[in-house]
């Protein structure tokens, strides 16, 4: 947890009051930028930066360029450095075992001879954002042309590590009314956000993943009020945790000057699982609408290609917050409840129609199918498939 | 930012924080634990509540303030001396004063787990300056001397050497430089120096003492945030629940397998002589010599008494001739290292103990409690009696 690192209480210590007593915007910028290039390189290394400056280069250089071919060349990089760091060595034993299991292995310590141990930092959220510039110049919507902004924009540090993602034509006017002029108001906002940001995380968030540690191996021999008491521990924790270190990004942006998009909006008062993620990780489920599923198609061409095409999208939601199959499940889980949310009123006629009249009217009812239908699916994102069907069996036994 | 200025909240979050530093400041100095017994689970890490050097030092200034006419006797050690299946009523230490008498006022900070020299030996060598008639008396296994930089309370060192708190010593300097730097380490130590000027650890201790803790410990799990001045000896509550004396006899072999995994133990220790009998290897002599001199400044070393504590001699009888030998060999041998390297030292293995007198294979009933305040009363008086007189100060 780098916002909660000793290095970065200094790091911060130094860089805020730096920015804010430099009078002039560009040196201002200069400070901004350098202070973003020391956090990168001394969370992720020179190994970890070495990759990022390629792509970073490459993607600078395929949006100013504008051509369509490049861009799309560089997405197509983008992606595949993804897949190779993050997601090689899943589908060498997970994938390609299914078939040969020799030829799994070998590929397995191939990886692991060629490849570094842990991927580069935050590379997903890198590679998100790159593709996202290059899409949208590839439709003619921006070209970033200076080298400044799309640096800063690749390795502005609040939202390195854990999002939100950026989309440049929000963040690079906000990144230069920051710059230009940072209010009180600014910082005093920031600082609030940050600390509930880290009240969230450190105090609830760590303290329920004590009390998660604990008491999961023992689900089957607690009190069944207890369980479903770990059962709301386990969603809450997820929730505070990621929650709480977004606060803490988009404080840390605010102290700046700079705002950045809100990632959560109490998403456990959604009713429907629509609206569970127009609420939860905002930013990357506007992201996958915006980048994979209208490109594939979205709902325009059926209901039964907009099923396929919401299955596709939340597999691949799964897979880019881990790579393993419980991540993959817990995508087609969602996939699926957004499929039967999205259609039931479609599909089943008039008892559809009744049913969503009931839901409209009774608005507890439709909550509570939801939160039990999220809630759940946090138990496959946790743990393998046995296991969570093991937990969601218990729930309902003495 | 409708009911107040932005202004006025930076203000008051920067007065805040200088608040706090100062208040973490005044904790360290003066926030004592009420009625300190010993360092037992609900006072320490495994409960994730981490007392600092300076909390541990104004304890034992508070239970006896510098000045007074009596010799401090400091305890450090491991469980044995942390008074492991003994209630506070039967804890050893308190026979320990009674044998000492006025003259002496003992407090334990000895603790499970802890090395010759963590916690005890710690704030021991901060007071050292403050008190001219002090004397730290430690527990240990032979051929086990971890250096309190490197050892299971390390965070307490680093707390007290960043602090400034601790004796100045060239030797020492010369070792910590020379170990490896990790990111971890880096990242501890770096805590560990804000704390020295901003007492935050400090703060945090005396608030979780007096008035509520945050962080959820197994332990203790709906009592996790109860203020830990407010809960019990963690081994008063448990013994009241289990009083029974653990069946030893059923356990046997268990313990007999911890027993042989010791220290004192360990085959690679030792060798055959041509005529049979067993010797130490000249190599491991040398590391326990080096472990030795890393324990403590030469100065500190005539005023602490390093007892190796005895093992069950009903489980020594089950130990084959071999590791009997080994045993002996360990306990002398180590007596002899602790001698030359300037320290007091008392081997446990010579004394009259009995089967009776232990819970498990090295831990004391309180019969065995009595027995082992008896034989370190008189060491300690031995050990005082050679202290050249205070100067005044």
């Amino acid at each position: 947890m780098i916002f909660t690192t000793y290095w970065f209480a200094v790091f911060a210590a130094i860089v805020f009051p730096l920015y804010w007593l430099v009078p002039r915007p560009a040196v201002r910028l200069g400070v901004l930028l350098s202070a973003c290039a020391v956090f990168h390189m001394h969370f992720a290394g020179a190994a970890g930066v070495l990759p990022i400056v390629v792509l970073a280069l490459a993607t600078f250089l395929a949006g100013r360029s504008g051509r369509p071919g490049w861009c799309l060349a560089v997405i197509a990089l983008c992606v595949l450095a993804l897949g190779a760091y993050k997601y090689a060595e899943f589908f060498s034993r997970g994938f390609l075992a299914l078939f040969d299991a020799q030829l799994a292995g070998r590929a397995s310590a191939f990886l692991k001879q060629t490849l570094p141990a842990t991927p580069p930092l935050a590379i997903s959220f890198f590679t998100f954002e790159f593709v996202h510039y290059l899409y949208d110049v590839r439709k003619g919507r921006m070209r970033i042309t200076s080298p400044l902004d799309f640096t800063l924009f690749t390795i502005f540090f609040p939202s390195l590590v854990a999002g939100p993602i950026k989309r440049c034509g929000d963040f690079l006017p906000a990144l230069h009314r920051g710059v230009g002029s940072v209010a009180s108001r600014d910082v005093a906002i920031g600082l609030s956000r940050v600390a509930l940001g880290y009240f969230k995380k450190t105090v609830v968030s760590d303290n329920l993943a004590l009390a998660i540690s604990y008491y999961v191996p023992r689900f089957a021999d607690i009190p069944l009020q207890a369980r479903w008491l770990v059962f709301a521990g386990i969603a809450f924790r997820i929730l505070f945790d990621f929650s709480g270190y977004s606060d803490m990004a988009i404080g840390l942006a605010r102290m700046f000057g700079i705002t950045l998009p809100e990632n959560f909006r109490w998403p456990y008062l959604s009713r429907s699982i629509q609206e569970f993620w127009q609420r939860w990780h905002i930013s990357l489920s506007t992201w996958i609408r915006d980048y994979i599923y209208i490109p594939l198609g979205g709902s325009r061409l059926g209901v039964g290609r907009k099923i396929i095409n919401g299955f596709v999208v939340f597999a691949l939601c799964g897979l880019w917050h881990g790579a393993a199959w419980n991540f993959v499940l817990w995508g087609v889980f969602h996939g699926a409840g957004l499929a039967v949310c999205g259609n039931y009123r479609a599909l089943l006629g008039r008892p559809g129609a009744a049913l969503g009249a009931f839901f409209e009217q009774f608005p507890p009812v439709p909550w509570a199918l939801t939160t039990a239908y999220v809630w759940t699916g946090w138990l496959l994102f946790f743990y393998p498939l046995p296991q969570a069907l093991k937990m969601g069996c218990a729930l309902f036994a003495k | 930012m409708k009911f107040l200025s932005p202004i006025a909240l930076c203000l008051g979050v920067v007065a805040g924080f200088v608040a706090c530093c100062l208040r973490g400041h005044y904790v360290a100095q003066k926030d004592a634990f009420k009625d300190f017994v010993r360092l037992h689970p609900f006072l320490e890490q495994e409960t994730s509540y981490f007392p600092t050097a300076s909390q541990l030092a104004a304890t034992a200034r508070a239970q006896c303030p510098p000045g007074t006419p009596k010799t401090l006797v400091i305890l450090g050690g491991n469980s044995v001396f942390n008074g492991s299946g003994q209630t506070t009523a039967e804890l050893w230490s308190r026979a320990l004063q009674e044998e000492l008498g006025d003259g002496f006022h003992v407090v334990n900070f000895s603790a499970p787990g802890a090395g010759v020299v963590d916690n005890g030996g710690v704030v021991f060598e901060m007071l050292s300056r403050e008190y001219s008639r002090m004397l730290f008396v430690t527990n240990c296994e032979p051929g086990y001397y971890p250096p309190a930089e490197r050892s299971a309370y390390s965070y307490l060192f680093w707390d007290a050497y960043y602090k400034g708190a601790l004796a100045h010593d060239p030797d020492r300097e010369t070792r910590l430089a020379g170990y490896p730097q990790t990111e971890d380490g880096r990242e501890f130590k770096l805590g560990r120096r804000l704390n020295s000027i901003l007492y935050f650890n400090d703060l945090w201790a005396g608030v979780a003492y007096r008035r509520m803790s945050t962080i959820w410990t197994s332990w203790l799990k709906e009592r996790s945030f109860r203020a830990r001045r407010r809960l019990p000896d963690w081994y008063d509550e448990r013994l009241k629940r289990t009083r029974k004396n653990p069946k030893v006899e059923d356990m046997m072999p268990e313990l007999l397998a911890a027993l042989r995994h010791r220290k004192s133990l360990a085959p690679e220790r030792f060798r055959r002589q041509p005529d049979g009998a067993w010797a130490q290897t000249g190599e491991s002599l040398r590391q326990e010599s080096a472990d030795i001199a890393a324990l403590l400044p030469k100065p500190l070393r005539s005023r602490t008494l390093i007892v190796l504590t005895p093992f069950n001699p009903g489980f020594l009888e089950r130990l084959t001739d071999d590791e009997r030998q080994w045993v002996a060999l360990s306990f002398q041998n180590g007596a002899a290292l602790l001698k030359s390297a300037g320290f007091h030292a008392v081997s446990g293995i010579d004394q009259p103990f009995e089967p009776a007198d232990f819970g498990d294979t090295v831990h004391m009933t309180p019969a065995g409690g009595r027995r082992l305040a008896h034989m370190v009363a008189g060491a300690i008086q031995d050990v005082a009696r050679e202290q050249p007189a205070p100067q005044p100060r």
